[in-house]
């Protein structure tokens, strides 16, 4: 008869027990249980995270809590981050945080973690505050914040790419209005992506040069009626548009666009379904994860918040929806608070 | 047919085809293929006595229910058959999962492998630290001032309480 002994499994069984928790608290307090179990849990080179959802109102921050809770779970956690007061935040990117204030860095909120950046050359006061954009992901990818010029009315891009300490400044005239902007942009694939809503079409951006490599016309409808949002994402190594149309609180329809390649000339084309993937947006970006690497979460669906109004029309509430591709239902789901959040996925490295 | 002898010298008889869900048993059957009766007696002695009872009750079940078709053509209702039978098979003490897991993972049962893990990061899931070392038997073998200073202050957001 064996004695049955958990702290003495082989690594590699409790590396996969552990892999199996997604949620990153539990997998903290995994850690905690005993040494063979703190060893077997290495938390770099581990799956992807159950995206949580920062509560900012996807807006900015000045500080020095920051409120989390782990999604769908109906819980908030306060991380105090004592140095982050003062901060000018947003993103998120990744597990990062973007503090716009000079001197410019970004943040861990989860561990508290401050990388500095190199100063933006053209931030001056006149500008609005840095937003940063991309593709969340992946880490090696060059970090690209954007911003606004107001008195030459230019959309100021910053890129900068790993290994280099200066950022790469590419100023943008195009006819849309910065929020606009905010959502339909996209690192992908050695470009860089920016969709002109009012101008109907995308601008190819190559990051080294800051030049212009070309556009890509679209057709789909502009209707001035509904209150549109655009996003753009990397899902499943293909490069997707998705346009939320709104009318009157009510969501109107959700279209999403794939951008074909070379080899058909570059187009966007309407897609119905994403297969095994789930799209997170939030106020000004998104992006997209494969559902089977989270046991329970439906594939095929899209993640967002939805403000309803309310008796108080100052004060519209902030849903977490789920809308399913399959069925074109939408279902509200578990969030504990009235504001929208943003999604942030947590590490602890 | 197979023969299965555990540790307490028990023997099992299994189709062969039910005990090639295990990758270990049917690389060994594929080994000693075309070779006397004798050698189609497979010992599992390195695993717990009461498991591979377990473990042929749990092989029945899915042999009925290729994993294939399970995924391809299985209507919703057998899908939410099989899953309510999986959850009654797991739920079971902690001790047994453990044995579980040991034996799925060297007799080589993928699918018994995840299942287990699963049920027990579900039996781990907003579980403290000292919750978890109660019911896993494990004695806190941190140091005092480990404990006091260095693991909460790493995460500290973990251990402070949360509120709904």
């Amino acid at each position: 008869m064996m004695v049955t002994d958990w702290a003495h499994l082989p690594y590699d069984l409790l590396y996969m027990i552990s892999t199996k928790l997604s949620d990153i608290s539990d997998f903290i307090r995994f850690s905690a249980v005993c040494n063979s179990w703190r060893s077997s849990a290495a938390p770099a080179d581990h799956a992807p995270r159950l995206p949580w959802i920062l509560d900012n109102d996807g807006g900015f921050l000045v500080k020095a809590d920051v409120r989390l809770c782990p999604s769908f779970s109906n819980k908030i956690y306060t991380i105090r981050v004592p140095h982050a007061y003062n901060m000018l935040l947003s993103g998120p990117s990744d597990c990062f945080l973007l503090n716009s204030k000079k001197p410019i860095s970004l943040l861990n909120p989860f561990t508290g973690n401050e990388i500095p950046l190199p100063p933006l050359r053209r931030q001056t006061k006149k500008l609005y505050p840095i937003i940063f954009v991309g593709n969340r992901l992946r880490s090696e990818d060059p970090l690209v914040v954007l911003t606004f010029d107001v008195k030459s009315c230019d959309h100021i891009l910053g890129v900068l790419r790993q290994g280099d300490d200066e950022w790469l400044v590419i100023s943008l005239r195009v006819s849309f209005g910065i929020a606009t902007l905010l959502g339909s942009f996209m690192y992908y694939k050695g470009h860089l992506y920016a969709h002109a809503q009012f101008d109907r079409h995308t601008l190819v951006i190559d990051p080294t040069s800051g030049k212009t490599v070309f556009t890509i016309r679209t057709t789909d409808r502009l209707n001035n009626n509904h209150d549109v949002k655009e996003y753009m994402m990397e899902s499943d190594e293909k490069l997707l548009r998705v346009i939320k149309r709104i009318e009157n609180y009510q969501i109107e329809s959700f279209e999403i666009y794939q951008l074909d390649g070379p080899e058909k000339g570059y187009r966007w084309t309407r897609i119905w379904d994403i297969n095994d993937q789930m799209l997170f947006l939030e106020s000004y970006s998104g992006f997209s994860v494969k559902s089977t690497n989270f046991h329970g979460l439906r594939g095929n669906c899209i993640y967002f918040f939805h403000y309803q109004r309310t008796t108080n029309p100052l004060h519209p509430r902030a849903r977490l929806c789920r809308y399913d591709l399959g069925n074109n239902e939408i279902r509200i789901l578990p969030y504990p608070s009235n504001r929208a959040g943003a999604w942030i996925i947590p590490c602890i490295h | 047919m197979i023969t299965l002898i555990s540790s307490d010298k028990r023997k099992f008889h299994v189709l062969e085809e039910v005990a090639n869900q295990s990758l270990t048993i049917r690389d060994v059957i594929e080994d000693r293929r075309g070779r006397r009766r004798a050698d189609r007696i497979i010992l599992v002695t390195n695993i717990n006595s009461k498991i591979p009872e377990k473990v042929i009750v749990y092989w029945l079940r899915h042999f009925l229910m290729p994993e294939e078709i399970a995924h391809a053509s299985m209507s919703h209702k057998k899908a939410e058959k099989l899953k309510k039978w999986e959850a009654k098979f797991f739920d079971t003490d902690i001790d047994t999962l453990n044995d579980l897991i040991l034996a799925a993972d060297s007799l080589d049962i993928p699918s018994l492998f995840d299942g287990a893990c699963e049920k027990v990061s579900d039996i781990l899931k907003n579980r403290s630290a000292e919750e978890v070392g109660e019911i896993s038997k494990i004695e806190n073998e941190f140091t005092h001032e480990e404990e006091e200073e260095e693991i909460p202050s790493e995460n500290a957001w973990v251990w402070r309480n949360e509120f709904a």
